[in-house]
């Protein structure tokens, strides 16, 4: 159980600046998932609180203290590489083994553990197997598992580690998680780029982008407030819809327009220092929040249909509304047809609405 | 009308395999010939080494191997009256080489590998530039150095020992095993050593228990062109020794000047001291451009 | 700014130095120090076997070697071995390599063994050529006069035939070696589509081939270049730079100079300007490479 904090931390390779003041808490106990795109700094934020790279600035913290101090093989942690880094020269016993032999630990003590988990991970039947290298991609990743979760140690770091699993052994793999960081009790960090991943194993994501954290958030949070453009369109699938606009004050309050289309904006009261007649803004709105055949009211529009795409028990429906696009979501199996006319409504309390420079959420 | 031109494909693929399978013979035959010839007169005597025109057929005899070996007066002294450094054998000649060769490799190998890891994984502050001097060492002509390191060895008393030659010769080795061995290191994924620091192995644990062991191959091939290098060297062999410190080329070097030597003896003597050579050239085929180069150019398949 | 020292991160910087120092020690006291040091006596005239100290004379020793025909001539000769011999082992290693591209049974054995010369030590060489050459017994003298219908006497009436001919067989496979790199390196799906689009082979050469082999032609020249100008051993041993001075390149008549006739101070001047020679051409080389 350690609380890792990290301060301002900063890490440039040659003149890329991989990391540019990232800050993050993770709470004793927590499992909190580092969410982001390719070349974000997830992997190498995760190297520096293991301690093999070394921070430009800043500092990382285990309860309170500062850990840079400590070389990487006395900081204990255990990490998982997102390349696996199986020892190649070693047996799939010796790899997993490596760990507890380097802490010194009696022979039958290892053998235990490490069986115990390779049954966890289903792969007793390779742990007499010499070569690593002769491994299918997805029993490398479960090897290189079982050497990371086989130690005791203070922080858990996962670099996307089931990435390369089948859709099936990925599903299970993430409920194992869970399972695991409730019987470990364990500070897990766990990065990965795929929303749907963190958004199932972890109580808080954090999202990453250039180096910075971006929001730090439960996954309704990140949904419904997410405070910028990046995090907005990064999260959910289908991609939210954007539309340019300007906001103009109505009869009842503010609305948002666009061209042939005018949304009545509801609860601005809170951001409205922000808000003045004729910013140009962009709003936001998920396709699942629109809703298909909407009953007479406010913000009720008449669209047609451009595409539909049928996958499983949802349907992505493109309309056109007056000259924008929107997508949106159907559940059910009703059937759209290309130019078929329906009525959506949007609700004002889901609309978010972005600087159009800046791209930080403004309502 | 498809038969014909199946034909006339079958016949060009035909005359290309025979033109293929013709030069190949050709190119090898000249490659290979001096060094058959050289195995071949090995096995001759002095008459049939001697003989006009070259003999193509004749029963060989291993009689040059032997008396390579035997201190005792040869033939050619007795005919010559002159005095030649085979007469006294071989032995120390190959011995002295022996001598040389193994402990700079020894040495060489050892520092190298220490280097190459040292520049490939930490790459400290001016690696780059150390780098390109340690390569420019490779243009730099031997006969440059060799003037001030004669007077030094004079000097300093390493003229005419063995330490003096392995001195040198692992600081002419020197450079070439960083660069390859830093070529090899290169090879093997950071994220591995990573790994095995989380996991609990200091900076020395990781270098002789992953990083090596990924290595062993590299440094194999490595130790095999040390061996080459050194074991062929022979302007320096020839500057800084004599007859105590003389290693094989300087002593087959020195039979140049003589009239009626035995080509016999000589080609045995040569044989011998090309054998390593020979052996080795089926072992490093595969590292063949990457010795040649300092490992700055990988070989082909 | 900083952040406190830490123990760790201090091992890992101290621990590559340490591995590093060895190596670089070694090369200052065998390279440097000597290089230094055989710069500052090129400005004396000095001779070993007069005993007298050294007298400093400035530029002279560059200035009359400089001035003198005897070393013009020689840097004339050492020019031309280096170009026939790396322009025919050029030409050789290019045909080989295209040779060895193809795919057939043997093929493996056969670059192993044309490959062989290359580890050969170059003192066997030299003195074994001695013997192939030879006017009397030398099988490669038979086999001219049975082309000829005359005795020919190679290494006196050819003596730069006998060192060229000798360079090539060492080192054509060197540059078969690097070109054949070369070839194996072009992607494959190009010479498919080169093959689909009906490209006339010069075409196919001069936009497909060339500009992957390049680069490795261009280093292969290099190396090839710098080796043949230093040439010393197999000279050395078949000719020892004779007869009189017909095969005596800039190595061996340094050579000559600072350990037959003991001019010290003029030797390793001599030295410095093949040295200066040896680094305009590796930078003209680079240059030409990165260039085009």
């Amino acid at each position: 159980m350690t609380r890792v904090e990290i301060r301002g931390l900063r890490k440039s390779y040659g003149t890329v600046e991989a990391l540019r003041g990232l800050d993050l808490v993770v709470e004793s106990g927590a499992l909190v998932a580092l969410l982001g795109p390719t070349g974000a700094g997830k992997t190498t934020t995760l190297k520096c609180i293991a301690g093999v790279e070394e921070p430009d600035d800043g500092d990382i913290l285990f309860d309170g203290e500062s850990v840079l101090g400590i070389p990487a093989w006395r900081r204990n942690v255990a990490m998982f590489f997102q390349s696996y880094a199986l020892y190649p020269h070693l047996s799939v016993y010796d790899n997993i083994a490596y760990p507890l032999r380097e802490q010194k630990m009696s022979k039958d003590e290892i053998d235990k553990m490490v069986k115990s988990v390779a049954e966890k991970l289903r792969i007793s039947l390779l742990l007499d197997r010499k070569e690593p290298s002769t491994l299918s991609g997805g029993e490398m990743q479960r090897v290189a598992l079982a050497r990371t979760l086989v130690r005791k140690p203070l922080v858990f770091l996962l670099d996307e580690p089931i990435s390369n699993l089948d859709a099936k052994l990925r599903e299970e793999m993430r409920t194992e998680f869970k399972r695991l960081h409730k019987e470990l009790k364990q500070t897990i960090i766990y990065a990965t780029p795929d929303y749907l991943e963190a958004f199932a194993i972890a109580e808080k994501v954090a999202v990453i982008k250039d180096g910075m954290i971006l929001q730090y958030d439960t996954p309704i949070n990140l949904l419904k407030r997410p405070k910028n453009r990046f995090v907005a369109t990064f999260i959910g699938s289908p991609t939210i819809n954007l539309l340019k606009g300007v906001v103009r004050r109505g009869v009842r309050g503010w609305e948002f327009s666009a061209p042939g289309l005018r949304l009545e904006l509801v609860e601005v009261g809170g951001a409205s220092s922000k808000i003045y007649d004729g910013l140009e803004v962009e709003m936001a709105i998920r396709p699942h929040d629109i809703v298909l055949e909407a009953q007479q009211n406010a913000n009720t529009f008449k669209a047609k249909v451009l595409a539909a795409e049928r996958l499983g028990y949802e349907t992505v429906v493109t309309l056109s509304v007056g000259e924008v696009e929107l997508k949106t979501v159907s559940k059910g199996m009703r059937l759209y047809r290309y130019g078929e006319e329906v009525s959506i409504s949007i609700p004002g309390d889901r609309v978010i609405l972005f600087d159009v420079s800046s791209g930080e959420a403004i309502y | 009308m498809s038969n014909l031109r199946n034909n006339r494909r079958g016949r060009r693929k035909i005359f290309r395999t025979v033109l293929i399978y013709f030069s190949t013979i050709i190119a090898v035959i000249f490659f290979i010939f001096p060094i058959y010839w050289l195995i071949a007169t090995s096995l001759k005597t002095r008459a049939q080494a001697f003989s006009t025109p070259p003999l193509f057929v004749w029963e060989p005899t291993l009689r040059n191997f032997i008396d390579i070996f035997i201190k005792r007066q040869t033939e050619i002294e007795a005919i010559t009256g002159q005095e030649l450094e085979l007469a006294t054998g071989a032995e120390t000649f190959f011995y002295n080489s022996f001598i040389v060769t193994f402990s700079s490799i020894a040495i060489a190998t050892v520092i190298g590998v220490l280097a190459a890891y040292s520049f490939s994984r930490y790459q400290p502050h001016g690696t780059n530039t150390l780098m390109f001097f340690i390569l420019s060492t490779r243009m730099l002509p031997a006969i440059v150095v060799a003037i001030p390191i004669y007077f030094f060895y004079r000097s300093l008393g390493l003229y005419n020992t063995h330490i003096g030659l392995i001195l040198l010769y692992t600081m002419f080795n020197l450079p070439f095993a960083v660069w390859m061995m830093k070529s090899f290191f290169d090879e093997v994924p950071r994220d591995i050593e990573q790994a095995a620091l989380v996991d609990g192995s200091n900076p020395i644990k990781v270098f002789y228990k992953i990083a090596l062991p990924q290595v062993l191959v590299g440094l194999g091939a490595t130790i095999g062109f040390l061996i080459i290098n050194v074991w062929n060297e022979f302007l320096f062999a020839l500057l800084l020794t004599e007859r105590a410190t003389r290693t094989v080329p300087v002593m087959i070097a020195g039979t140049r000047g003589e009239v009626g030597i035995n080509w016999g003896l000589i080609a045995a003597i040569e044989t011998l001291y090309i054998l390593p050579a020979l052996v080795l050239i089926f072992v490093l085929q595969r590292f063949l451009l990457r010795g040649m180069t300092f490992g700055t150019v990988r070989g082909a398949k | 700014m900083m952040s406190k020292p830490a123990t760790g991160s201090r091992i890992m910087k101290i621990f590559p130095i340490v591995l590093i120092f060895p190596a670089v020690a070694l090369v200052v006291f065998l390279v440097i120090f000597p290089l230094i040091w055989a710069l500052g006596l090129s400005f004396y005239s000095y001779n070993v076997l007069r005993g007298e100290p050294p007298i400093f004379v400035g530029i002279e020793n560059y200035y009359r070697l400089l001035n003198s025909l005897d070393v013009w001539r020689r840097f004339v000769l050492t020019g031309q071995f280096v170009f026939y011999s790396v322009s025919i082992e050029f030409l050789i290693g290019f045909g080989l390599a295209h040779l060895f591209y193809n795919q057939f049974r043997g093929r493996r054995l056969a670059i192993t063994l044309v490959t062989t010369p290359l580890l050969v030590a170059p003192v066997a060489v030299g003195i074994f050529h001695r013997y192939l050459f030879d006017a009397t017994f030398g099988i490669y003298s038979y086999i001219a006069q049975l082309f000829t219908g005359q005795s020919v006497r190679i290494l006196s009436q050819h003596p730069m035939f006998a060192i060229v001919f000798m360079d090539v067989w060492q080192w054509s496979p060197f540059m078969m070696l690097f070109i054949l790199a070369g070839l194996e390196a072009i992607p494959k799906h190009m010479l498919e589509s080169s093959e689909i689009d009906r490209l006339s082979p010069l075409a196919k050469f001069r936009y497909v081939v060339w500009p992957t082999i390049r680069p490795l032609v261009a280093l292969a020249l290099l190396f090839r270049t710098m080796d043949a100008f230093r040439t010393f051993d197999t000279i050395f041993t078949l000719t020892g730079g004779g007869p009189g001075t017909a095969t005596e390149v800039l190595s061996i008549q340094i050579y000559r100079m600072a350990f037959q006739f003991f001019r010290t101070g003029e030797s390793t001047a001599l030295a410095f300007i093949f040295l200066v020679i040896i680094l305009l051409l590796t930078n003209v080389y680079l240059r030409l490479a990165r260039r085009e």
